[in-house]
């Protein structure tokens, strides 16, 4: 989280490279995807055409070929490395709880298919490293019980392999990365408006960097391959040979103990830190009039429309149980949450189960009428995985705290400026391009400047907001913020006097 | 933490440096540290076994009771056993014992082929292999063994086979494939 912040100080909101992990593992694949039609062109499949076609590739033809075969290579590192990072992260802010089991559970055989299309990669070009590869991996499986004749009998010397194990791999080499394409798709199925292309700026920088690593530091293939001398010295990928030199240490079965034992423990970890279950959202016909709103901001494609229960020719949401985090955010975007109602006061159509809209306005209304001679009354809206706000409570500051910044109908906000003397309004949470429930700032800071509904009614007229998304951790900014806020509107008070 | 202004030369600069050290890691550590499998003079043993193995125990004759106690279409008068026996496989290097293991035949009812791949690093120069393979090891089987002086050359491959035919071994040559 402190490097997060500490590259969003040279990152435009929204660009930083942490916030898009996702979307930047399928720039790279699509990278790696784009320079590998181009090798496949002039690769060919015998045990001699092998090494020497990528050997021509990368000399013959250095200004195109062998760039294309540098960025193949280099776009595979930084995609393992992009991966391990999403995968870190990921766990260290528990997005693994709850529904959220479906896309951590998906991703985990991802990297098996990540690691076993990589090192395809490496057989083909069948040099010293494809021929360590190759025995390492043979030495893997023939540890296994199920093996009948050992795979390393057809690695034994120059004469047990043929061109034809050569179309073997190329088929394979092919065919794995489009299954861990078809893997990425099942594992962004449970969330909507999934970003699969990192911000502009970030893909051309990323490709630029790696075009001058590829002309700076070509790859390059070892000795070719020669099954009658054992390899010496093998130069070790280390994004994805990490554990072969570990199989040539301690052998397949501690190898297997290992990778087996890591897969399991994140296949468990939604199981065992599966946390206190949340409240989801809940749909109230009554107050439901169907217009989708909810239905289009969910981030977790949880809600979906039927034909109203009591309405004719009307639609009503249904919230998916299994699939809801309890984020709120279909509730800060239900049309009827608004206050300024003449009856029902802030009922809406859909609401968390633990507390509905018209609670929360309450609760707020309740901490603001503790102090109604407040001068210049902040009313701090945060959210329960960005800074902590709870502590900035005085006869000053009303701090209301959400699952999520988006779970906040803006018309709240037009109410209490209104109607309960709240002089200014400060949004924070996570950090933007960071939030935990994916789209709540964004959605929030959309309807916030009339781009989508629903959006505050007054705006810059009866309403001040100010919105500082300063992330977990981010206190010390918020409180600063806030004088800040009370100063200006002092200021602002004097200059009209 | 206070934020660069957005666009500005030394924000351009941090991220050039950031992206200079992204390619520098990947760079780096795409091909190195290197791995080294073998010392200089040293140099590999493969020992490899494939055997269909042999079946343990005699057809027998079955009586009318057992023939009339089989489906219609599964009645014969011979039955034979299918399971293999296992073998022990002794391997010494100039007269120090190396590797011992008791391979099992493939398939759930051991009925499969005996299979073995070993891999040894050995330093180069005279070398005295002794195999001894001992089918049925317990019931009190006939050890085979073979034995052999090698000049066993740095950085070079030994091999030593014993499949149906009996013994063998050989170290290839090297076949180097010239660069472009």
């Amino acid at each position: 989280m402190k490097v997060e912040a500490f590259l969003d100080r040279f990152f435009p909101a929204g660009s930083n490279p942490l916030y898009q992990l996702g979307a930047v593992s399928f720039f790279l694949f699509w990278i790696i995807a784009v320079t590998g039609l181009y090798l496949f062109i002039f690769f060919e499949t015998s045990i001699t055409g092998a090494y020497q076609s990528v050997e021509s590739i990368t000399h013959e033809q250095f200004y195109i070929g062998g760039i294309m075969r540098s960025l193949h290579r280099y776009a595979s590192a930084l995609l393992a490395l992009s991966v391990t990072i999403h995968l870190i992260k990921e766990l260290g802010m528990k997005r693994f709880q709850g529904p959220r089991w479906f896309s951590w559970v998906s991703g985990v055989p991802l990297i098996w298919l990540l690691f076993a299309s990589s090192l395809g990669g490496y057989w083909l070009v069948w040099d010293e490293k494809a021929q360590y590869i190759a025995l390492t991996t043979a030495a893997l499986f023939d540890y296994l019980p199920i093996v009948v004749e050992p795979m390393a009998f057809g690695f034994l010397d120059g004469t047990t392999v043929s061109d034809r194990f050569f179309s073997l791999l190329i088929f394979l080499h092919v065919g794995l990365p489009l299954a861990l394409l078809l893997g990425m798709f099942i594992h962004i199925q449970r969330i909507s408006n999934s970003s699969t292309f990192p911000a502009r700026g970030l893909a051309l920088s990323l490709l630029g960097a790696m075009v001058v690593l590829s002309v700076v530091k070509p790859a390059l293939s070892l000795g070719p391959a020669d099954l009658n001398r054992p390899v010496q010295t093998v130069q070790v990928d280390w994004f994805y040979m990490n554990v072969f030199p570990l199989i040539s240490e301690t052998g397949a079965g501690a190898a297997w103990v290992i990778l087996l034992g890591i897969t399991i423990a994140l296949l468990l970890v939604p199981l065992i830190f599966r946390g206190v279950p949340k409240p989801i959202a809940i749909v109230d016909p009554d107050y439901c009039n169907g217009c989708s709103w909810c239905f289009a901001d969910c981030p977790y494609d949880a809600i979906y429309m039927k034909p109203h229960e009591k309405l004719a020719n009307h639609l009503q949401s249904v919230v998916v149980a299994d699939k809801c985090v309890g984020c709120g955010i279909c509730a800060g975007a239900c049309p009827t949450a608004t206050p300024f109602k003449s009856v029902n006061n802030a009922y809406s159509g859909i609401n968390l189960a633990d507390e509905n809209n018209a609670a929360i306005l309450v609760r707020t209304q309740e901490q603001i009428r503790q102090h109604p001679q407040a001068d210049k009354h902040v009313l701090v809206v945060g959210c329960a995985h960005g800074p902590q706000i709870d502590q900035l409570a005085s006869d000053v500051v009303t701090p209301l705290t959400l699952e999520c910044v988006g779970q906040l109908p803006p018309s709240y906000l037009d109410y209490l400026c209104r109607k309960e003397g709240v002089d200014s309004v400060l949004l924070t949470g996570c950090a933007p391009g960071n939030c935990f429930h994916r789209l709540g700032v964004e959605l929030q800071e959309a309807r916030l400047a009339h781009e989508r509904e629903p959006h505050l009614r007054f705006k810059d007229v009866h309403v001040k907001v100010t919105t500082l998304w300063a992330g977990a951790g981010g206190e010390t900014t918020v409180a600063r913020a806030v004088a800040q806020l009370q100063q200006d509107e002092r200021i602002a008070d004097a200059k009209d006097a | 933490m206070p934020k660069m202004p957005e666009g500005t030369v030394m924000q351009r600069l941090a991220q050039l440096l950031f992206f200079s050290a992204l390619m520098v890691f990947a760079g780096y550590f795409s091909d190195s540290p290197a791995y080294q499998l073998l010392e200089s003079g040293q140099t590999e043993l493969k020992l490899v076994v494939r055997h269909s193995g042999n079946i343990i125990g005699e057809c027998r004759a079955l009586d009318t009771g057992e023939i009339a106690a089989l489906a219609p279409n599964m009645r014969r008068p011979m039955v034979c056993p299918r399971e293999k026996a296992p073998m022990r496989v002794e391997l010494d290097l100039n007269n120090k014992r190396e590797f011992t293991e008791t391979i099992t035949p493939s398939g759930l009812h051991d009925d499969g082929v005996l299979a073995l791949f070993r891999k040894f690093t050995l330093d180069s120069g005279d070398l005295i292999l002794h195999l001894r393979i001992t089918e049925n090891p317990d019931a009190g089987g006939l050890p085979r063994d073979y034995e052999k002086q090698f000049q066993v050359d740095a950085h070079s491959t030994l091999i030593v086979e014993y499949t149906d035919s009996g013994f063998s071994s050989w170290q290839p040559q090297h076949s180097p494939r010239p660069r472009l």
